[in-house]
């Protein structure tokens, strides 16, 4: 009986606690479902796309940690579709369809191929992970002023802003490769704040290096825009905040209005125009064996043609105008029928890999003590320090085939320098 | 035990009473559907796929039918196109000669998607295409599809056809299986991923296979087998059948269970198959089908 008593009091005082639930006044926090939110939310965010008049400058960064430094696009966003106007191509703009969608959050996706907007996520057989670029992304926020996205691949903010009503997008991102062209601050100097500073431009993978003393560095990837360039995020310095730094190509210095950091050229740098002219090529270690060459400036002045290696092709280099040097990377110089013929990068030193990624291959750069150009290897290529160069035959889809022999010799081994005649 | 009855029963009133509020459900439903504008080639495609077949042809990028172990873009817009009337007109309306639309509407699968580029693994090779539980096939490397158009059927079929046709047999095998005894007649020359490397990758014809992928397994050498008999000449066929010297008796075993289960199963004569393909071929490599037209008709 006792027993009794006590499971109705149980049970009564379960009725009594469950009934409370009754008297909760539940209101939603919100008047509408989650998914009728973030259907409001992307029919906000269309209508902020499509409503910036003069379209919008897309600050991207791509690879992880933003490893390749920021580049500029223009879009301009109809209901439909989106039109693409970049710094790596500055002649054509392109068009393609665009999908918002809901699958991580609001999400736009540039869902259909466009030339520019792929272009840092496609990928290759020898960069499985391309260069890391992002074509869907997760909005963080959405304003008129600024969209802030979030790249799904890459985990780098990808941002928006209205481009200003004066610019014209083809004008806009040429003044930006310009600016990517001019620049000749390979290395800088000054006071920011209370702080002096010594630091290095790196063009290649775009990014700002801040040394405030031996043990301190400050790593700010950047990108290019028409007045100088802008940093990932805002840097702080001596007390000073900035993001934004003009470039003044006539003086060479970066500025912010409120410091200036003085640029400098490497003591090694070479002017473009003083290449050109007929050498000796010298190769083979103890430099028993030479050739006659020419460099000779190529059309487009953006580089150099280096012809007499071989009677059956000629090299294209590029010139480095932050280091006054040339870029001799791995190369097509001709083909086999159908199948292309390329002057690849070699490493004899360490057992002889040879690759035809165009990362890899050497510098020539003015040796300061002998007056020659020598030869340095790029450093863009983990595993391969070039140190000769050998013709490689490979088939259409770039596999390997083998050593060429169709135009004689088909090594260049242990190269050593270029004395001018 | 009265009591303890009217107890209980206060309990569960007690209890029913928390749901006194009553709510009114919502009318609309919380999935949303993202809605995207169709465009002239989303009602090509509903006209040519998707009424006649359910087939549904995905050519813009959806996270969530990619494969997130790969880095990949989206195809290109035309050549999504071009790829739409190659399936159809070089799969779908093949098979519906050769077996009949119900046959296609049966079994060819139901879902294509498109991506830009290949599948690349770190090692530098790439997936051409896959398919998954019978259902859905993905063409990857779409963006190519002009320059191996141009260099003819060969490249057509290397590069996306013959992966259909390859992935396609699995469909059918998963829906019949196929006889046991095919694997005992070159049981001994399965070897899994060394298919690829030496010495397998160029002795395969003299070990009693068709392909070097053949030597996966024998769920793969069936449908290399009839893809590849499917989608080459005689000739060719001859050929390789010399090349594999004694061997051949082997593939001709094999390509005779093929025949037979196509045939009992299906009815669908390979050799009749095989005629329709390259018929077909010829039409596109002359350039006699319009690749790129979405007029509906």
């Amino acid at each position: 009986m006792k027993n009794n008593r006590i499971t109705s009091a149980l049970i009564i005082a379960a009725a009594l606690v469950s009934s409370q639930s009754c008297l909760k006044n539940q209101k939603d926090i919100f008047e509408e479902s989650s998914s009728q939110r973030l259907e409001n939310y992307l029919s906000d965010l269309k209508s902020t796309l499509t409503g910036a008049k003069n379209g919008w400058v897309m600050e991207y960064y791509p690879g992880a940690e933003q490893a390749y430094g920021g580049y500029c696009y223009v879009l301009y966003f109809t209901n439909t579709e989106v039109e693409a106007f970049s710094e790596i191509d500055i002649e054509n703009s392109y068009r393609s369809a665009y999908k918002l969608t809901t699958d991580y959050g609001p999400v736009l996706s540039f869902d259909v191929h466009n030339p520019l907007l792929h272009y840092f996520a496609t990928p290759s057989s020898g960069m499985y992970e391309a260069l890391g670029g992002d074509f869907e992304f997760m909005i963080k926020s959405i304003s008129s002023e600024k969209i802030e996205m979030l790249g799904k691949r890459s985990q780098n903010i990808y941002t928006l802003r209205p481009m200003a009503s004066d610019a014209q997008p083809l004008e806009y991102v040429t003044k930006v490769a310009e600016m990517s062209e001019n620049m000749r601050a390979a290395e800088f100097e000054g006071t920011i704040g209370d702080q002096e500073v010594k630091g290095e431009v790196d063009m290649n993978y775009r990014a700002l290096i801040f040394n405030l003393n031996d043990t301190t560095q400050v790593y700010a990837p950047f990108m290019y825009t028409p007045e100088g360039l802008r940093t990932y995020e805002p840097v702080k310095i001596g007390g000073c905040t900035f993001q934004d730094l003009y470039y003044l190509t006539e003086n060479n210095i970066f500025t912010n209005g409120v410091f200036t950091l003085k640029g400098k050229l490497p003591e090694d740098y070479t002017p473009y125009g003083e290449f050109a002219g007929d050498y000796t090529f010298y190769y083979y270690t103890n430099n028993s064996r030479s050739l006659n060459v020419t460099l000779s400036p190529d059309e487009a002045g953006t580089g150099y043609v280096l012809s007499g290696l071989n009677s059956n092709y000629t090299v294209r280099l590029e010139y480095d105008r932050a280091k006054g040097r040339l870029v001799w990377r791995s190369q097509i110089v001709g083909a086999n029928g159908n199948n292309p013929v390329i002057l690849a990068a070699w490493d004899l030193n360490h057992g002889g890999s040879l690759t035809w990624s165009s990362d890899a291959g050497c510098y020539i750069k003015k040796n300061l003590e002998t007056g020659y150009f020598d030869f340095e290897d790029l450093g863009q290529y983990e595993g391969i320090a070039t140190d000769s160069w050998i013709l490689w035959e490979v088939d259409s889809d770039m596999n390997g085939i083998g050593q060429y022999y169709g135009w004689g010799n088909s090594q260049i081994a242990y190269i050593g320098y270029l004395k001018r005649k | 035990m009265k009591r303890y009855i009217i107890l209980l029963s206060a309990a569960v009133l007690s209890m029913l009473a928390a749901s006194c509020q009553e709510e009114e459900l919502n009318p609309e439903s919380v999935i949303k559907v993202t809605e995207v504008e169709k465009n002239d080639f989303d009602k090509w495609l509903e006209v040519n796929f998707v009424n006649p077949y359910n087939i549904d042809f995905k050519y813009r990028f959806e996270l969530n039918e990619s494969d997130m172990n790969y880095y990949t873009i989206p195809a290109e817009f035309d050549l999504s196109i071009k790829m739409a009337h190659l399936v159809k007109y070089l799969c779908v309306d093949s098979y519906d000669e050769v077996a009949g639309t119900d046959f296609t509407r049966s079994f060819f699968p139901k879902m294509f998607f498109l991506i830009g580029e290949w599948e690349y693994k770190n090692n530098g090779t790439f997936i051409l295409g896959t398919a998954e539980g019978g259902k859905k096939i993905l063409l990857s490397g779409i963006n190519y599809l002009d320059t191996h158009l141009k260099a003819g059927a060969e490249a057509l079929n290397h590069y996306y056809i013959k992966t259909i046709h390859h992935e396609f047999t699995h469909i059918l095998n998963q829906t019949k299986e196929f006889p046991a005894e095919y694997k005992l007649i070159t049981g001994a020359g399965y070897v899994a991923d060394s298919w690829s490397e030496a010495p397998f990758n160029t002795e395969y014809l003299q070990n009693g296979f068709i392909s070097a992928y053949s030597q996966e397994s024998d769920v793969e050498d069936f449908a290399e087998m009839l893809s590849v008999y499917i989608t080459k000449t005689p000739e060719y066929w001859a050929s390789q059948l010399k090349l594999a010297g004694d061997s051949a008796k082997y593939i001709t075993a094999k390509l005779d269970i093929v025949r037979q289960y196509m045939f009992d199963n299906f009815n669908i004569d390979i050799d009749v198959l095989r005629d329709v393909i390259a018929r077909r071929q010829g039409d596109v490599v002359k350039g006699l089908i319009d690749l790129s037209d979405i007029t509906i008709k």
